[in-house]
C-alpha cells in the first residue's frame, strides 16, 4: 500500500479505535457515532486507493521470520513511516503534457445561484426560484464545456 | 561552493499576466485565487477587529457607555465569527491555494474551476452572514458557538440568525470543496522525485489540514442544517422542551469545533517549519517526527470535543482530560524539533524569522495554559472567563496571526516580486508584540478573579476596572500594527519603493524558489530533480549529498 493510502488507513485505524474506547468510557451515542463516520470515511478511502491504485511495492516476495517479527512487519508496513518507493525516475509533467482548463465563469455563476436559492430561504421564493435556475444552468455549461 | 545557474520559465508562459476584472472574476490560476482568498480574509480581519476596537471601548468603564446589550452581544458572535470563519480560515485556505502547487512543483490544483467556485463560495457565505446587520433587527446575537437552544428561533428570532447560518453553510461548502481539492492535488500532481517524505513540511500541513476539514466541517453543516430546519421548518431537532436536545448541538459544534483549532494552527506550524531552517541556514531537524507529529495532533484533535463540555455534567470528564492533555505532547516535540534545528544555526532575525519567535513565544503561552484548562477542576472554576479568552486568543492571535504576517514577509516578495519593508515590518512586529500581551496577558488575571467573558457592563470593581483599561490600550496598540502592515504593504509594493525581490530573496529550499517573482502561469517552464526534501538547495549545492536529508 502506498502512504497515501496508508494515511487514510492510520486515520480510519484511529477513529475506531479511540470510537470502542469512548463507547464503553461514555455510552454516549453522539460522540460514538460520529467516530465511526470518521472512522468508515477513512476505510472508505483506503478501499478507493487500493482498488483505483493497485501498487504492490514494498511488499516481500514471501514471508519469512516468526509470526510475531512477520505480524510487526506487516503493522509497520501498513501504519509506519517508512517511504516504500519513489518516483526518482520520471520526467517532470511541465513538459507539456498536462492539460489545464481555462478561464471560466461558470464557478461565479454558480456560487450567485447557490447563494440566490439559500438567502431566499431568509427572503422568500422569488430568490429561491431564480437561483436553482441559476445553478442548473451553470452546472449544465460546465459539465458540458 | 558553486552555484548552478537556475533555468528561466518560458517566454510564453509569462505572457498571461496583469490583472482586470473579467480576469478576476472568471480565473481558474490558484496564484490569483490564493491572492483573492487572502485579500478577502485580510478584509474580514480588518472587520471583526474594527468590532473588537468597539467591545473594548465600551469596556474600558464600567456601565453601559455606548451600545446596549443587544448590539454588544452581535458584535461578539460576528467578531468571533469574522475571525475564526473567514479570516483565519480564509488565510489557511488562501495560503495553501497559492503555495501547495508551487511546493509540489505542479501547474496549478487539480480542479482549478472547482477552486475557483470554492472561493466565490466562500466570499459569499462572508458577505451573507455579516449581512445580517444589515437587517431590521441585526446581526447573529448567539456567540460564534451558536449554543441551542438560544439560537433556536424562539430565543433569536432575528433574520440575521438565519443569515449566520446559510453564511457558515455556503464557506463550510467551500472549505470542504477546498479540502477535496488540496488531497487530490497532493495525491497526483507531485512533481516527479517527490516521494510524500519528501513533500515541504507545509504541504504535510496542508494535507493533514484538509483531512480535518473533511470529517469535521460536513457534521458542521449538519448541524446547521438542523438547526436551520429547527428555525425556519418547524422541527425540534435541539429543542428540549419537544423532545430534542440542547446538547446534542455542542456535541455536533465542537466534533467540528476543535478540530477547527488545528485547522486553523496547523498550516502556521507548517509556516514556521518552512521559515526556521532558511534562517537557520540547516535543514530542518527530524523531518519525521514532524511529520508523525503533525498526524498525531490531527488524530488527537477529533478525540478532545467535549473538554469544551465539563461543565455541562454529561460528558465523560476523565476521557477528554486525557486525551486534551496528551496534545500537548506532539506540540512539544513540534517545539523540540524547531529549537533543535536553530540550534547552532547561522542565524538571522529578518521580518519573517522575528514573526516566527514572537509564534514560539506566544503560540507557548497558549499552549500552557491549555492543559490547565484540559484539567476539569480548573475548568469548573474559570470556564466562561476572561481566562479562557486569553487563552483562546494566545493560542490563534499568538500563533495564526504571527504565523501569517510571518507568511506574508516570507512570501509576499514571491508572490509580487518586490520586498517589504524591514524597517516597517521590525517596527510593526514589536508593536504587535506588545500590543498583543498587554491585551490578552491581563485577560488571565481578569478571569482568575471572575470577570465572565460576553458581557457588556460589569460592577465597578476597581481591579476589574484597571485592567480592562490595560487591555483596551493594548488593542489600540494592535490595531496600529495592522495599520502599519497595510501601509507597509501599500508603501512597498503597490507603490512600488520596495527593491525587487528576485526569484529567491532568502535563499529557500523548496520548489517555489526555484521558478520566478511572481511565478508565471502554470508556475515553471522546468523543474529541478527532487532528491530530498530541499530540491532548490540541492540543485545549487550539487557537492551535498541530498540523501543526507532522509536520513
Amino acid at each position: 500500500m502506498t502512504e497515501e493510502g496508508r494515511f487514510f488507513l492510520r486515520t480510519g485505524l484511529y477513529a475506531a479505535v479511540i470510537g470502542v474506547v469512548y463507547w464503553f468510557v461514555s455510552y454516549e451515542v453522539a460522540g460514538s457515532v460520529l467516530l465511526a463516520a470518521a472512522a468508515f470515511a477513512g476505510f472508505v478511502v483506503v478501499g478507493v486507493l487500493v482498488i483505483g491504485m493497485p501498487d504492490g511495492a514494498g511488499m516481500p516476495a514471501r514471508p519469512s521470520g516468526s509470526p510475531t517479527r512477520r505480524a510487526l512487519r506487516l503493522v509497520n508496513r501498513l501504519l509506519g513511516f517508512r517511504q516504500l518507493h519513489g518516483l526518482e525516475d520520471e520526467q517532470p509533467f511541465s513538459t507539456g503534457t498536462l492539460r489545464l482548463p481555462g478561464a471560466s465563469s461558470w464557478p461565479i455563476v454558480t456560487a450567485f445561484g447557490a447563494t440566490l436559492a439559500l438567502t431566499g430561504i431568509v427572503y422568500g421564493p422569488w430568490l429561491t426560484i431564480p437561483g436553482i435556475v441559476l445553478v442548473a444552468v451553470s452546472v449544465w455549461g460546465w459539465v458540458t464545456s | 561552493m558553486s552555484e548552478q545557474a537556475l533555468p528561466r520559465p518560458d517566454a510564453h508562459l509569462q505572457a498571461s499576466r496583469g490583472v482586470g476584472i473579467l480576469k478576476v472574476l472568471t480565473t481558474t490560476d490558484h496564484k490569483l485565487i490564493g491572492v483573492l482568498y487572502l485579500a478577502t480574509a485580510f478584509a474580514f480581519f480588518l472587520i471583526a477587529g474594527l468590532l473588537s476596537l468597539v467591545m473594548r471601548a465600551e469596556l474600558t468603564a464600567p456601565g453601559l457607555q455606548f451600545l446596549d446589550e443587544a448590539t454588544y452581544n452581535q458584535l461578539f458572535t460576528m467578531h468571533g465569527t469574522g475571525m475564526v470563519f473567514f479570516f483565519g480560515g480564509g488565510m489557511i485556505i488562501g495560503l495553501s491555494n497559492y503555495l501547495l502547487p508551487l511546493q509540489i512543483g505542479a501547474p496549478d490544483m487539480a480542479f482549478p474551476r472547482l477552486n475557483a467556485l470554492t472561493f466565490w463560495l466562500f466570499l459569499a457565505g462572508g458577505l451573507v452572514a455579516f449581512s445580517g446587520f444589515a437587517t431590521a433587527q441585526g446581526a447573529a446575537a448567539f456567540g460564534w458557538t451558536g449554543y441551542a437552544p438560544l439560537a433556536e428561533a424562539t430565543r433569536s428570532p432575528e433574520a440575521g440568525a438565519n443569515l449566520w447560518i446559510i453564511g457558515l453553510l455556503l464557506s463550510g461548502t467551500a472549505t470542504i470543496l477546498g479540502a477535496v481539492n488540496f488531497i487530490a492535488t497532493i495525491y497526483t500532481l507531485r512533481a516527479p522525485g517527490m516521494t510524500m517524505f519528501r513533500m515541504p513540511i507545509l504541504t504535510w500541513t496542508i494535507l493533514v489540514t484538509s483531512l480535518l476539514i473533511l470529517l469535521s466541517f460536513p457534521v458542521l453543516s449538519a448541524a446547521l442544517a438542523m438547526l436551520l430546519i429547527d428555525r425556519t421548518a418547524g422541527a425540534h431537532f435541539f429543542d428540549p422542551a419537544a423532545g430534542g436536545s440542547a446538547i446534542l448541538w455542542q456535541h455536533l459544534f465542537w466534533f467540528f469545533g476543535h478540530p477547527e483549532v488545528y485547522i486553523l494552527i496547523l498550516v502556521p506550524f507548517g509556516v514556521v517549519s518552512e521559515i526556521i531552517p532558511v534562517f537557520s541556514r540547516k535543514p530542518l531537524f527530524g523531518y519525521h517526527a514532524l511529520v508523525f507529529a503533525t498526524i498525531l495532533i490531527g488524530a488527537l484533535s477529533f478525540s478532545v470535543w467535549a473538554h469544551h463540555m465539563f461543565t455541562t455534567g454529561v460528558v465523560s470528564n476523565l476521557f477528554f482530560a486525557i486525551t486534551s492533555m496528551a496534545i500537548a505532547v506532539p506540540t512539544g516535540v513540534k517545539f523540540f524539533t524547531w529549537i533543535a534545528t536553530m540550534w547552532r544555526g547561522k542565524l538571522r532575525f529578518d521580518t519573517p524569522m522575528l514573526y516566527v519567535m514572537g509564534f514560539l513565544f506566544m503560540f507557548l503561552i497558549g499552549g500552557i495554559t491549555g492543559p490547565f484548562l484540559a484539567s476539569p477542576p480548573i475548568d469548573y472554576a474559570v470556564h466562561d472567563t476572561y481566562y479562557v479568552v486569553a487563552h483562546f486568543h494566545y493560542v490563534l492571535f499568538g500563533g495564526t496571526v504571527f504565523a501569517v504576517f510571518a507568511a506574508f514577509a516570507f512570501w509576499l516578495p514571491k508572490m509580487t516580486g518586490r520586498m517589504l519593508s524591514e524597517r516597517l515590518g521590525k517596527v510593526q512586529f514589536w508593536l504587535l508584540l506588545i500590543g498583543m500581551n498587554l491585551t490578552f496577558f491581563p485577560m488571565h488575571q481578569l478571569g482568575l478573579l471572575g470577570m465572565p467573558r460576553r458581557i457588556a457592563d460589569y460592577p465597578p470593581i476597581d481591579s476589574w476596572t484597571l485592567i480592562n483599561v490595560i487591555v483596551s490600550i493594548g488593542s489600540v496598540g494592535i490595531a496600529l500594527s495592522v495599520l502599519l502592515f497595510a501601509v507597509n504593504v501599500v508603501w512597498s509594493i503597490a507603490l512600488r519603493h520596495g527593491r525587487e525581490a528576485g526569484d529567491d530573496p532568502w535563499g529557500g529550499y523548496s520548489l517555489e524558489w526555484w521558478t520566478t517573482s511572481p511565478p508565471p502561469h502554470h508556475n515553471f517552464a522546468s523543474l529541478p530533480r527532487v532528491r530530498s526534501v530541499r530540491p532548490v538547495f540541492d540543485a545549487r549545492h550539487p557537492e551535498i549529498d541530498p540523501g543526507a536529508d532522509d536520513r
